[in-house]
C-alpha cells in the first residue's frame, strides 16, 4: 500500500517538477504495479498539476512552466489513456459536455480541468472555445449530458452565463441539465443568479460538487 | 527620440485616454461580442466614446481596433473585414479628434499563444504588419502595440508596425508573480525594457492588469532601465461582481490621486484601461494642471 501511494507521489512530484522521464517510467511502474488507471491519473499526474495550479496562482511559477507541465501531465495521461478506454465495465459516473462559453479563447483552464473530470470518472464532451450558446443547445441535443461545463474565464464573459441558460431554456432543455461555470474569475453567488447551479475555480472542487450532483440524481 | 514624441512629452506629461470595450458595452455591445465590429456597424456610437475621451482632455487618443488583426479574428464573420475595421476604426477616431488630439491606434494580442505553437512568430509578424499598414493607410499618427502578455509577441507587432514610419509604442501587462511585477511568462521590468527596446519601440510601458497603486512601482523601475519615453494605463482596480453587476473600484478622483504617484515615477503618458472612462481622464487633467 505504502509503496502505492509512494509510486503515485512520485508521479505527482515528476509533474511539478516537469519531468517527463520520471513522469513515464513511473507512471509505467504504476500500472506494472496493477494500480488503477483512474488512480495513476485522479491521484498522481492530477495532484500534480492541482500543486502546479496553486504554485500558479501564488506567482512561484509562470506560464511558460505551466505549459510545460501540462506537456508532462498529458505525456503521463497518454499511457494511460489506453487502458481506461479499455476499461468498458466502468460505469460513467456522469456525462459532461463542456465548453468555453462565448467570447472567451483561454484553453489552458479548461484542458487542465478535462482530464481531472474524466480521471473522476465522468464522461466529458470537449465543445472547444467561444462556443456559441445554440452550439451548447445542439450539444445537448445530441449528447444528452447530465451537467454543462461552462469554461467562463473572465468576467465579462462569465456574466455572459445568463445567456446560454436561457438558450438552453427557450430550446426547453435547461431541466435536464446541471449547469456549472469554472474558471479565475467566478462567483458562485453571482453564478446563481445567473441562472447555473454552481460554479467554482477549481476543477477538484468542481468533481465534488458534480459528484453531489449525481449523487441526488441517483436518490 | 520619436519627433512626434519630443514634440508631445517637451511640455510635461501627456494625457491619454481610457477604455474602450467598457464604455461601448455601456452602449449596449452585449458581453463577449467584439467591441471592434461597431467600427462597420455602429460608427456613431464609437465615435461617442472617442469624442468623450476628446473632450475630458485626452491629448491622445487611441482607436476601437484592439482585435483588429487577422488571427485574433479568425473564425468568425469579421475575419476578413479587418482591413475595413482598422480603416473605419482611426477614421471614426480622427473625427471625434477633430484636430484637437493625436489620434495613435491600438494594436492588441492575437489571443493565441506562441510557447504552445497555436502560432508562429512570422504568422504573428505578417497580421500585424497587414494591420499596421491598414492604420498607418487610414492616417495614425502612431500605433501603441498593448496588453501583450508575452515579449516575443510584442516584438513581433513592434517590428512590423516599425515599418509604417510612425512612432511605435509597446506596453505589456505586468499582472504575475508574488509582487504582481512580472509579465505572464515570467519577464521583469527590466527585461521588458531591455527586450521591446531590442525591437525598435519608440516608448515603453504597461497597461491592464492592474490598478494605478500597483503599477507606481514597475513604472519606476523602467524608468529605470531606459531612456524612452514610458507610457502607463492602469486598471481602475481588478474587477468585481457586486449585485450581479461587473465593477470596478476605484473611483475616478482616487486613480487621478495616485497617477500623480506614476508621474513621480517617470511616467511621459498617462490614461487609464479597463474600467476607466471619461471622468477618470477629466480628473487626470485636473490633477496634472494642478501641479504646472
Ligand atoms: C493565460 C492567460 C491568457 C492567455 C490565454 C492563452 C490560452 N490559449 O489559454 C492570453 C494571453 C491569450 C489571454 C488573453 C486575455 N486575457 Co487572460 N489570462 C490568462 C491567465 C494569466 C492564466 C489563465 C490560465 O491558463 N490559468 C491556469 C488554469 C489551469 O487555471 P484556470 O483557468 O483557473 O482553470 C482551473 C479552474 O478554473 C478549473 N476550470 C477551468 N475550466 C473549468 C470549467 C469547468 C466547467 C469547471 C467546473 C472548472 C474549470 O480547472 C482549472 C484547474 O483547477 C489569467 C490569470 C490567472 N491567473 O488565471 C488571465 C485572465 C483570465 N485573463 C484576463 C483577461 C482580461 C484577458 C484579455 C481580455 C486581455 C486583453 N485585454 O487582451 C484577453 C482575452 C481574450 C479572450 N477574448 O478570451 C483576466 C480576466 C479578468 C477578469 N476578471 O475579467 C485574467 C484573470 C487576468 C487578470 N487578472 O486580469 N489570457
Ligand atoms: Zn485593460
Amino acid at each position: 500500500m505504502n509503496d502505492e501511494s509512494d509510486l503515485l507521489a512520485t508521479i505527482a512530484q515528476g509533474v511539478v517538477h516537469l519531468d517527463v522521464a520520471v513522469v513515464r517510467t513511473s507512471v509505467e511502474s504504476a500500472v506494472r504495479e496493477g494500480i488503477s488507471p483512474f488512480r495513476i491519473v485522479a491521484e498522481g499526474l492530477s495532484q500534480g498539476m492541482r500543486t502546479v495550479g496553486a504554485l500558479f496562482r501564488d506567482g512561484e511559477l509562470f506560464m511558460p512552466e505551466v505549459l510545460v507541465a501540462c506537456d508532462t501531465y498529458y505525456a503521463g495521461l497518454q499511457l494511460v489513456q489506453p487502458l481506461i478506454e479499455k476499461d468498458n465495465g466502468r460505469i460513467a459516473k456522469g456525462k459532461i459536455v463542456l465548453g468555453t462559453i462565448h467570447g472567451d479563447i483561454h484553453t489552458v483552464g479548461k484542458d487542465v480541468a478535462i482530464p481531472v473530470f474524466r480521471a473522476a470518472g465522468f464522461d466529458v464532451v470537449d465543445l472547444g472555445t467561444d462556443v456559441a450558446d445554440e452550439a451548447f443547445v445542439e450539444a445537448v441535443r445530441q449528447h444528452q449530458p447530465d451537467i454543462v461545463g461552462l469554461g467562463t474565464y473572465m468576467t465579462s464573459t462569465f456574466m455572459h452565463t445568463n445567456q446560454t441558460v436561457e438558450a438552453l431554456e427557450r430550446a426547453g432543455l435547461r431541466g435536464q441539465v446541471k449547469v456549472i461555470c469554472g474558471g479565475p474569475a467566478v462567483d458562485v453567488r453571482a453564478a446563481l443568479k445567473l441562472g447555473a447551479d454552481g460554479a467554482t475555480d477549481n476543477a477538484w472542487e468542481g468533481v465534488q460538487i458534480m459528484e453531489a450532483w449525481m449523487a441526488e440524481v441517483r436518490e | 527620440m520619436h519627433g512626434l514624441l519630443r514634440h508631445f512629452t517637451g511640455s510635461g506629461p501627456v494625457l491619454t485616454d481610457g477604455a474602450w470595450g467598457t464604455q461601448l458595452a455601456a452602449r449596449g455591445l452585449p458581453p463577449g461580442n467584439c467591441p471592434d465590429a461597431w467600427n462597420l456597424s455602429r460608427p456613431d456610437a464609437v465615435e461617442e466614446v472617442a469624442r468623450a475621451y476628446v473632450e475630458a482632455g485626452s491629448q491622445i487618443i487611441l482607436t476601437n481596433t484592439f482585435r483588429a488583426n487577422r488571427i485574433a479574428l479568425a473564425g468568425t464573420e469579421l475575419a476578413d473585414r479587418c482591413a475595413a475595421i482598422n480603416r473605419a476604426g482611426v477614421e471614426i477616431s480622427r473625427r471625434a479628434a477633430g484636430g484637437k488630439a493625436a489620434v495613435f491606434a491600438s494594436m492588441g494580442p492575437s489571443g493565441k499563444l506562441l510557447l504552445t505553437g497555436e502560432v508562429t512568430f512570422d504568422e504573428l509578424r505578417d497580421a500585424f504588419q497587414e494591420q499596421a499598414s491598414s492604420l498607418a493607410a487610414a492616417g495614425a499618427e502612431g500605433l501603441v502595440v498593448e496588453t501583450m502578455a508575452d515579449a516575443r509577441e510584442a516584438r513581433a507587432a513592434i517590428e512590423a508596425a516599425r515599418t509604417t514610419g510612425l512612432a511605435v509604442i509597446g506596453c505589456m501587462v505586468f499582472d504575475s508573480g508574488k509582487l504582481h511585477d512580472r509579465t505572464l511568462m515570467g519577464d521583469t521590468p527590466e527585461v521588458v525594457a531591455r527586450k521591446l527596446t531590442e525591437a525598435g519601440a519608440d516608448a515603453i510601458g504597461a497597461n491592464c492588469g492592474q490598478g494605478v497603486e500597483q503599477y507606481v512601482e514597475v513604472c519606476g523601475r523602467l524608468r529605470d532601465a531606459t531612456d524612452l519615453p514610458i507610457w502607463i494605463k492602469p486598471n481602475a482596480g481588478l474587477p468585481e461582481i457586486v449585485d450581479g453587476e461587473v465593477r470596478y473600484r476605484t473611483t475616478p478622483a482616487d486613480f487621478a490621486a495616485a497617477a500623480e504617484r506614476l508621474v513621480d515615477a517617470g511616467a511621459n503618458f498617462v490614461g487609464g484601461c479597463c474600467g476607466t472612462n471619461p471622468e477618470f481622464v477629466a480628473a487626470l487633467r485636473s490633477r496634472l494642471h494642478a501641479r504646472q
